[in-house]
């Protein structure tokens, strides 16, 4: 049996607006085995990216826990939740993901110099990665240098290059026409495929949807559907 | 990461290159204003200080007691030659002269005007005061007869060098009056308006003669050596010719006005900084306030990525650090290229008076090294105290609330 690397427990999270009390998850349970190819689905307003805060260890909920790799995040003071980010978890964003300062071999040496690894071993796993998402010509180009679908590879490169147990991917494809999100599509299925990380995805996009191993619904802050394929 | 940190920060404060160049500009004008300042001042104080010493008071004076509260004529110096000699020979003292002081009267045809006399010893008198030196027409008296008069007083009274004029004083002992004819030997100009105004300088025994005050003195003016700043040293240096009949006082008591508007000037160099850093801090906390606000997205994303609240907050700190540096080595450049003519050639303050003193000559900025270091030192702790602030907000921030802020 497969352990997972991934496990919510009756996950609560309400928030405050205006008076009122809004339940973006109320109550979801769920389970991500290692290597799954996970689409999290469902209109906006439904919990997606409240659920990917909470089990990245970006954000607290209100009740229930997360555990990652046998760790409970509630347990985790700020720094140690950092630590695990930066270890574990690797995140690719909607859109502005890289730091504008540096360029691409840097911003994807970034998480592996918080890791205090050294120079040249840095530079070769960010030079072996960017060759991997076909970047490896454009490592000293900033990220206004590059076009948006060439930036988003570079964050999947930035997300795997510290080899994390997860890869939570917040609507990596909203900002891109639909021959980059494909190729970036592509990109990272390859990468679950030949690498085994685990990626876990929160999308409007039909298209990770069709591609996902497992594609859960939220609607209303609780999971509607889970479906695995 | 400290590297890494650094380079980002470099990087960073360079993205918005309009922004840092007007706020580095504004510390580098800053801190150039100071130094500049800080010169301009240590070279008024130095003129100053020449001139309160040099135009009349000396570095000290000796007078019998009650009679600067007095003025009486009989209260001469007691054993004032033999004094002066003791005086004179002191360690520290570079020259005494004593003087005869009285008022009087000077008149020729229907123009008269009061004025207060000093007799002077001649020679003496040059290694004290520089009348000498400030000569606007003929030459320092040199016999019996001969008188010097201020500028503006011999302007008043139409006397050219060479004129005869006639001095009438009160005999001290009887009170009678006395006549005596006096050639104008010069002109001087001091800067000092009541020597220029009103006083007349002439040889002292010629005015013991008319006093009938034979070998008399009301007072001794000392030159000494080193520091002039602090009365301390001064009295120390003559105290061993402390009496109960004379009264000894530096020239920081002769003239209080001047010595506190010094020792004021540290004060007003300290609002000075003051204010100047208050406007400065205002645009350091603008531009970082301005950049954590555009950048919220940005400490998200780093944050999510692992970077701990302190490492964001080093970041931010490094920002404002180097901020303040580039501010500072452009204010120290633009300071000392600013300050550098003028203490070469020097301001013309074309007769501006300040604390009773008129400059009427060139004052020379003096560069103050420590001062100048010390002010650098300052706008450098400033901007990263301004950043430490910016710095703690920033590690505060909570990354799923910034990563809402695209």
């Amino acid at each position: 049996m497969t352990q997972p690397v991934v496990n919510v427990n009756n996950l609560e999270r309400f928030y405050e607006m205006k008076g009122e009390t809004v339940k973006a998850l109320n109550g979801v349970d769920l389970s991500i085995d290692r290597g799954e190819f996970m689409a999290l689905a469902g209109p906006s307003g439904s919990g997606k990216s409240t659920m990917l805060n909470l089990i990245g260890g970006l954000d607290y909920p209100t009740t229930g826990n997360v555990v990652i790799d046998g760790r409970d995040l509630q347990e985790l003071s700020g720094r140690e939740l950092a630590e695990l980010r930066r270890d574990r978890i690797g995140f690719v964003f909607q859109a502005y993901n890289l730091v504008p300062v540096l360029t691409a071999e840097e911003n994807v040496e970034y998480v592996m110099l918080l890791q205090g690894r050294a120079k040249k071993e840095r530079h070769e796993r960010a030079m072996e990665i960017l060759g991997d998402v076909g970047l490896a010509d454009m490592a000293d180009r900033r990220p206004t240098e590059l076009s948006g679908g060439q930036q988003q590879r570079v964050a999947v490169a930035r997300a795997i290059a510290a080899e994390p147990a997860i890869v939570l991917a917040d609507e990596p494809t909203a900002n891109l026409d639909s021959a980059s999100g494909e190729s970036l599509l592509d990109l990272m299925a390859e990468l679950n495929r030949l690498r085994g990380v685990t990626f876990i995805f929160s999308t409007h996009d039909t298209m990770i949807m069709e591609r996902a191993s497992r594609l859960v619904s939220l609607r209303d802050g609780r999971i509607a559907g889970d479906e695995k394929r | 990461m400290w590297k890494r940190t650094l380079q980002m920060a470099w990087r960073n404060i360079w993205r918005n290159r309009r922004r840092t160049l007007i706020t580095s500009s504004s510390i580098a004008l800053g801190l150039a204003a100071m130094i500049v300042y800080l010169g301009l001042f240590a070279g008024m104080n130095k003129r100053m200080l020449e001139i309160v010493t040099r135009s009349n008071y000396g570095a000290a004076q000796i007078h019998a007691i009650d009679y600067r509260s007095t003025r009486r004529l009989d209260l001469v110096i007691p054993d004032g030659i033999a004094l002066l000699d003791r005086a004179a020979a002191l360690p520290g003292v570079e020259a005494v002269a004593p003087r005869l002081l009285a008022t009087g009267l000077l008149a020729i045809g229907d123009r008269s005007a009061g004025v207060d006399l000093f007799g002077i010893d001649l020679v003496r008198e040059r290694t004290i005061t520089d009348w000498h030196e400030r000569l606007v027409a003929g030459h320092y008296p040199e016999s019996a007869n001969e008188v010097l008069l201020g500028d503006e007083l011999a302007d008043k009274l139409e006397l050219e060098p060479g004129d005869k004029v006639v001095l009438t004083v009160a005999d001290a002992p009887s009170g009678e009056m006395r006549n005596r004819l006096l050639r104008l030997a010069g002109t001087m100009y001091t800067g000092n308006p009541s020597l220029d105004k009103g006083s007349a300088i002439l040889g002292i025994d010629t005015l013991r003669g008319d006093l009938g005050l034979p070998d008399g003195m009301h007072e001794i003016v000392f030159s000494l050596e080193g520091l002039l700043k602090d009365p301390e040293p001064i009295r120390a240096a003559l105290a061993s010719l402390a009496s109960p009949s004379l009264e000894i006082l530096p020239w920081q008591e002769l003239n209080s006005g001047v010595y506190n508007m010094i020792r004021m000037q540290a004060l007003y160099l300290g609002i000075t900084v003051l204010i100047i850093f208050s406007i400065i801090a205002i645009g350091i906390v603008n531009t970082l306030a301005m950049s954590l606000a555009e950048r919220r997205y940005e400490f998200g994303v780093l944050r999510a990525l692992g970077t701990t609240p302190r490492s964001l907050a080093a970041l931010i700190f490094t920002e404002a650090a180097s901020l303040g540096i580039v501010g500072t080595v452009l204010g120290l450049i633009a300071g000392l290229l600013i300050h550098w003519p003028m203490a070469v050639q020097g301001l013309n303050l074309g007769g501006f008076q300040y604390a009773g003193v008129t400059f009427e000559s060139r004052i020379f900025c003096i560069y103050q090294p420590g001062g100048t270091a010390l002010i650098a030192l300052l706008f450098i702790i400033l901007t990263i105290m301004v950043g430490l602030g910016t710095a703690i907000r920033a590690g505060l921030i909570r990354p799923a609330e910034a990563l809402r802020h695209y």
